[in-house]
């Protein structure tokens, strides 16, 4: 149930002033032990009886949800305010990502920390208590409030970017800490771990309609009513980019198995004479149709050695085109101690016939090897009326890349 | 808007998935044997109508 109530701050406990520049700090949280000073960006850490300034930082960028220190909302029957905001910088080998925490005070007199970052939105965590020992380091779970164990998603080191408002712990700007993250039965945790203390959090995922909402504030229910009709059409256009990818993917596999076999003969080429070549004649009764001319040694080839074949085609008109170049292989050796044998016989390419009627496929013996004086024998097979797969692949790939992206924009909170 | 965006989606995708067809159909970019474009045995394409010394014509 959310009440929104008026932006009035929280009383103000004591008067403090900046040992920096003198500006009042009025302190609202009893347990309080950081400002930060709106004027000088001084971090300023109370101490029994006196304000010590820990170093300066820069000034944080405006927030990007109008959650500003200060004020109150109601959320699911709890009144909250805000009094500290905090911007921390994770990083691993790949990546940097930012996200923001608020501290919140609450008129049952707990304290929390509205966390946000892109990928999980908004997230309410309430302070744990630690039941068992827990290595911060190496450990795979987390053990929960309720007795049960999470699972440890990621560990990463992060620092303060910067902070404004008073906070409840000693920070100050780039200080360095480490995080372990982790989820279970519907709960998500934090784990923060500097050289002094651990603090481990157990949170909930908050809704942002919900939020703003809360804060009864209309333009960003406007925004997220927006954002959510935006991550809607996205959502969409994903799925028709999937259907469209697995539609080409099955064209693909339909498409590869096209191709009527017009011509399959054998050729012997012989090594000793000048010019070792064969004109094989194929009909094609319509030009612009792609054909597959493949190419199988049927004559194994000796360890070792090699042979090149050449195919070329020689339109009605007498032009001659080069096709492609095979090189035949059998090759064998010993590695780590195994001997292996690799023989490569197959070769094949697509070509377009541009006029109908009859060409030449001539099929030319290439450079082999010095020690090769055997005949090559060799199966040429033409098909015709191909459709090709590869056009359909890519075009699968891309609606499927386009998809993923589409989702992956989708999901962004 | 959304309809508009969907509209524009499926035509976007129909056509370039018609083209995909038609040039899987018609070996569109695949070597042309005869035809006036097509490479002749020549290391020269279209573009090169002279020769000379180390032109490898």
């Amino acid at each position: 149930m959310v009440q929104p109530l008026p932006n009035q701050p929280p009383p103000v406990l004591k008067e403090l002033a900046c040992p920096s520049c003198g500006r009042p700090l009025p302190q609202r949280l009893p347990g309080t032990q950081t400002f930060i000073c709106p004027s000088c960006n001084s971090y300023v850490h109370v101490g029994i009886d006196e304000l010590k300034e820990a170093g300066k930082g820069a000034k944080l960028p405006v927030s990007p949800f109008p959650i500003r220190l200060g004020s109150r909302f109601t959320l699911e029957g709890v009144n909250y305010f805000v009094m500290g905001r905090v911007l921390y910088e994770g990083w691993d080998d790949e990546d940097r990502w930012q996200w923001t925490e608020w501290l919140l005070g609450s008129n049952d007199g707990r304290l929390l920390w509205l966390s946000h970052d892109n990928e999980k939105g908004f997230v309410l965590f309430r302070k744990m208590r630690i039941k068992t020992a827990f290595d911060a380091n190496t450990a795979r779970q987390i053990p929960t409030s309720d007795g049960k164990t999470a699972l440890v998603h990621e560990r990463y080191p992060a620092r303060i970017i910067g902070a404004e408002g008073e906070l409840t712990f000693r920070a100050s700007a780039g200080a360095r800490l480490n995080m372990v993250e982790g989820a279970g039965h519907g709960k998500e945790y934090s784990i923060q771990v500097t050289a002094s203390e651990l603090e481990m959090y157990e949170g909930d995922k908050i809704d942002e309609m919900a939020l703003a909402t809360a804060f009864n504030n209309a333009e960003w229910i406007e925004q997220v009513k927006r954002r959510s009709n935006r991550a809607g059409v996205y959502r969409l256009v994903a799925g028709i980019a999937f259907f469209f990818a697995i539609v080409a993917f099955v064209l693909t596999v339909i498409a590869n198995g096209t191709g009527d076999l017009t011509l399959s003969q054998e050729v012997t080429l012989v090594p000793a004479t000048p010019a070792p070549s064969v004109q094989i004649p194929v009909n094609f009764p319509q030009g612009n149709r792609p054909a597959i001319v493949r190419l199988w040694l049927v004559s194994p080839l000796p360890v070792n050695t090699f042979a090149e074949v050449e195919v070329s085609v020689i339109s009605p008109n007498e032009a001659e085109t080069f096709i492609f170049e095979k090189e035949f292989w059998h090759e064998t050796g010993i590695d780590e101690g195994e001997r292996w044998t690799e023989r490569d016989y197959f070769g094949g390419e697509v070509f377009v016939p541009y006029q109908a009627g009859t060409h030449e496929v001539e099929v030319t013996l290439g450079e082999i090897s010095p020690l090769l004086k055997q005949d090559i024998k060799v199966r040429v097979g033409v098909f015709q009326n191909h459709i090709l797969p590869s056009y359909f692949l890519i075009y699968g790939v891309i609606a499927a890349a386009l998809g993923i992206l589409f989702f992956v924009m989708s999901m962004r909170k | 808007m959304r309809a508009i965006v969907i509209v524009v989606v499926l035509v976007l995708f129909s056509l370039t998935l018609a083209g995909t067809a038609y040039a899987s159909y018609t070996g569109f970019g695949m070597i042309a044997s005869g035809a006036p474009f097509a490479r002749v045995g020549s290391i020269g394409g279209p573009a090169v109508q002279g020769g000379g010394p180390g032109s490898g014509k």
